[in-house]
């Protein structure tokens, strides 16, 4: 939230997941008690395709380090398509973040099935590591003149 | 009051000394834009401007500002700023909006400490205007592109130099501690270069009536065809320099809460939306009638005067062509019959 | 560009007259010099106000969901009425766009598809001319003279003055109509290269977020981008929403950034590209820079030009099984 480097420092993120599959999913991570960053604070949505690009940018407007996105695999949705949908919406909203100058690593989105408590962990993992490398947000909190 | 000159040349000494001791703003050239701006360098400063894109108003009632904060545990003391200002080259029109703004913010009952403080540390250097615009019309509502209204000292342009008067005790105090820049004089040819000014405006139109005329065709069907092109944008009143409506808005801070004043404008639906949903003005032509009514009718009853200084920027920048002043004749030209509910 | 004016007079008062139309949008003189304002005619008596030249900048769809709206003062709603719209290429692809999302019922709507030369931006011929202020301009052909305060006469190459986005445009011409004047320009769905835009583009990202900041730090606020957007129709803007507040007090620059993306965002695969918000915006924001990026991903990923097909779904409503997948994080 705050610019700068301090040692302290760990980044938020907050994950978005599906109540169908990446929810599962971590929660498979969790009871296989497999170990991965604490940095993320889950919200659960009933689909990806319920995700509004709204919630994302309101997330990075409060500070957070990072968002993570995740839904079924394509073809696995539990309504049919509602993967298929938001994916043509994630993929434009990725790359007009970057466009704009928001690190392609701040918002990331993936597949995780209710069967990949692995995949689960190694994706936050994976996540965190990226944000901890790019580091802080820098959306300013500065008031304007 | 006493009246000096300045040599065009030693503006840059002036104001080098000027700025060692007060914070300079003046205006100057942000991409394109110019602004009522914080001078860093006198270089920066840009006198040859028409006037400015968006009115100094935000020098005294910022965009947003934090009226108090609560950490959680007790209120964050929020000192107000007492930043000593010179706003140097500031027109005529945009200072007379300043005296309009005093009458809201200073009054008997309510006195603004923000704006209050801010008005009081700052010194108002304005600068006459010689060259008003085709969509300026001073005149019209009551201004005078010499006029001195507001301001603490007035500038006017005569070629190689500057003529200056002293219009305030401040603006007499602050000659007096610069006086080794200037000359003293006489009368120069201000009346002249005032009436040449006052000539080159060209609006004609005559607004002597307009409250009662106003008044007569508040339930008149012309609002909506005056309406009909507004595309219900704040263009129009963020950039004016007498609009000064605000909300009041809590922010959730990590631990505690902030109450900020931002501009609001009574173009937007939810100025005046209720908690119920319910919204009184619920339709553009309503809104647009709010604005021209406190502008012309609201204003002039509570403390006398127009809320126009006829600075031209709406006129300029609205996106639609929605000329103010094409307005208030069309209401004016409209028949004076209460419209059957 | 005459004679085209004086068949959009005649046409408006002949649609009137046949009650074909009950109301006809278009463009008369304003009270700026380089510049025309949107009028609106209901008797055919007035259709002589109609004017066509190059300052009829515009993009008059914006009107269209307003003509069909409901009265909320009355129990009995006026059948809708038959609206006539001057149409350049944007108007009318805007129109198309507003029919596909069924905010304007087709059946209702005259398009009157006039041929667009591209129109001049009068701020960006002052900003060419500086501080004295321009009295009046005048064309022939390519050239245009434009005459300021101090009586000077400056010639100008027509291109140099065009407004951003008519610079960029290769679709003069409205894709559907119902009756035309003039003979239409060709154009297609292809876009033209943009230098500027692909210049920002290959800048860092560092570089291009620093840009963002400066442009949204010179935004008031004041909605004008919003408001002139033919798209942004809807009933309550996400930004005016108070459960929740999606855009914070608009105090920090944070807050303006979220209202921006959130606002250009919601254009993704809906935007024509006519320019509207940059001229609205009375602090000259390039917001064009960062919506070309929507116009162009649409094109480049899903093949889809905004306001083209009438049959055509929306890209971000359907889907295909094929759609790429490349931006997803893969763990390993």
């Amino acid at each position: 939230m705050t610019e700068g480097n301090n040692k302290d420092w760990s980044p938020r993120i907050v994950a978005f997941l599906c109540n169908w599959c990446s929810y599962a999913g971590a929660d498979l991570a969790g009871v296989s008690r497999m170990q991965y960053a604490p940095n993320i604070r889950i919200i659960r949505v009933p689909c990806s395709g319920r995700i509004n690009p709204l919630y994302i940018l309101s997330a990075l407007r409060q500070g957070a380090d990072g968002v993570l996105v995740s839904g079924c695999h394509p073809g696995d949705c539990h309504y049919i398509s509602g993967n298929y949908v938001a994916r043509r919406k994630f993929n434009m909203l990725k790359k007009f973040l970057e466009h704009v100058g928001i690190c392609p690593e701040r918002v990331q989105f993936s597949w995780v099935s209710a069967a990949e408590g692995a995949r689960f962990a190694a994706l936050v993992d994976k996540v965190a590591e990226d944000i901890k490398r790019i580091g802080p947000a820098k959306i300013p909190m500065v008031p304007v003149k | 009051m006493a009246e000096s000159k300045i040599d065009k040349n030693k503006i840059p000494e002036l104001l080098k000394a000027v700025s060692a001791d007060y914070t300079l703003y003046g205006p100057k050239d942000e991409a394109g834009i110019v602004a009522m701006g914080r001078i860093n360098s006198v270089e920066e400063l840009m006198l040859d401007y028409r006037n400015s894109t968006i009115s100094a108003k935000e020098l005294f009632l910022p965009r947003a500002e934090v009226v108090y904060e609560f950490d959680g545990q007790k209120f964050v003391d929020d000192k107000l700023s007492d930043e000593k200002r010179v706003i140097f080259g500031m027109r005529p029109c945009d200072c007379r909006a300043l005296a309009l703004l005093d009458r809201n913010f200073d009054t008997d009952q309510v006195k603004d400490p923000f704006y209050i403080t801010r008005r009081q540390n700052t010194i108002v250097v304005a600068l006459a205007c010689n060259q008003p615009a085709s969509s300026c019309f001073c005149t019209v509502t009551g201004g005078d592109p010499f006029g001195q209204e507001g301001a603490d000292v007035l500038l006017g342009d005569i070629g190689d130099s500057l003529l200056a008067k002293a219009v305030t005790p401040k603006g007499k105090d602050f000659l007096a501690s610069y006086s080794k820049f200037f000359l003293r004089q006489g009368s120069g040819n201000w009346d002249k270069q005032a009436k040449e000014a006052r000539n080159k405006i060209k609006t004609e139109l005559n607004i002597e009536n307009i409250k009662s005329c106003l008044d007569d065709r508040f339930e008149n069907d012309v609002w909506k065809t005056v309406s009909l092109k507004c595309l219900g944008c704040g263009a129009c009143s963020y950039l004016c320099p007498t609009c000064y409506c605000f909300d009041l808005v809590d922010e959730k801070t990590s631990t505690g809460v902030k109450k900020v004043r931002t501009w609001d404008c009574c173009m937007f639906p939810l100025f005046t939306k209720h908690a119920s949903g319910h919204n009184p003005r619920d339709v553009n032509s309503a809104r647009l009638r709010q604005k021209i009514m406190h502008k012309f009718s609201y204003y002039m009853e509570r403390y006398g005067v127009n809320g126009c200084v006829g600075c031209g920027r709406c006129v300029r920048r609205c996106p639609v062509n929605l000329d103010i002043r094409g307005v208030l004749e069309q209401l004016m030209a409209a028949p004076n019959i209460a419209t059957e509910k | 560009m005459k004679d085209i004016q004086e068949q959009i007079i005649k046409t408006a008062a002949q649609l009137l007259t046949e009650a074909k139309a009950d109301i006809v949008i278009g463009f008369s003189d304003s009270s700026l010099p380089m510049r025309a304002t949107p009028c609106f005619i209901t008797n055919a008596d007035d259709a002589q106000q109609l004017v066509w030249n190059s300052y009829c900048l515009n993009n008059l769809a914006i009107y269209l969901p307003e003509c069909f709206a409901l009265d909320p003062h009355v129990k009995e709603q006026k059948p809708p009425p038959k609206v006539a719209v001057i149409a350049k290429g944007c108007d009318g692809r805007s129109a198309v766009g507003l029919i596909k999302e069924l905010q304007v019922p087709r059946e209702n709507l005259v398009i009157i598809a006039v041929p667009c030369p591209g129109m001049l931006d009068a701020t960006i011929a002052q900003r060419l001319i500086g501080t004295s202020e321009i009295v009046s301009a005048e064309e022939s052909g390519d050239t245009v003279i434009i005459k300021d305060q101090t009586g000077k006469e400056t010639k100008f190459d027509r291109k140099e003055l065009l407004a951003e986005a008519c610079r960029f445009c290769t679709h003069r011409a409205a894709p559907v109509s119902d009756m035309t004047i003039g003979e239409l320009p060709k154009g297609g769905e292809a876009l033209a290269p943009d230098e500027r835009f692909e210049e920002f583009s290959k800048k860092s990202t560092e570089e291009r977020w620093d840009q963002f900041c400066r442009e949204l730090s010179k935004c008031i606020l004041c909605n004008a981008c919003r408001s002139a957007c033919p798209n942004c129709y809807c009933k309550v803007c996400f930004a005016d929403q108070t459960r929740p507040n999606w855009t914070g007090t608009g105090g920090p620059l944070r807050d303006v950034i979220s209202f921006h993306l959130g606002r250009m965002f919601h254009q993704a695969g809906r935007c024509v590209d006519c320019g509207a918000c940059v001229r609205a915006c009375p602090m000259g924001v390039d917001l064009r820079t960062f919506t070309y990026k929507l116009v162009k991903d649409a094109k480049e990923l899903f093949d889809y030009t905004a306001g083209f097909d009438i049959e055509r779904v929306p890209p971000l409503i359907e889907f295909n099984v094929d759609d790429s997948d490349n931006f997803i994080t893969e763990p390993e």
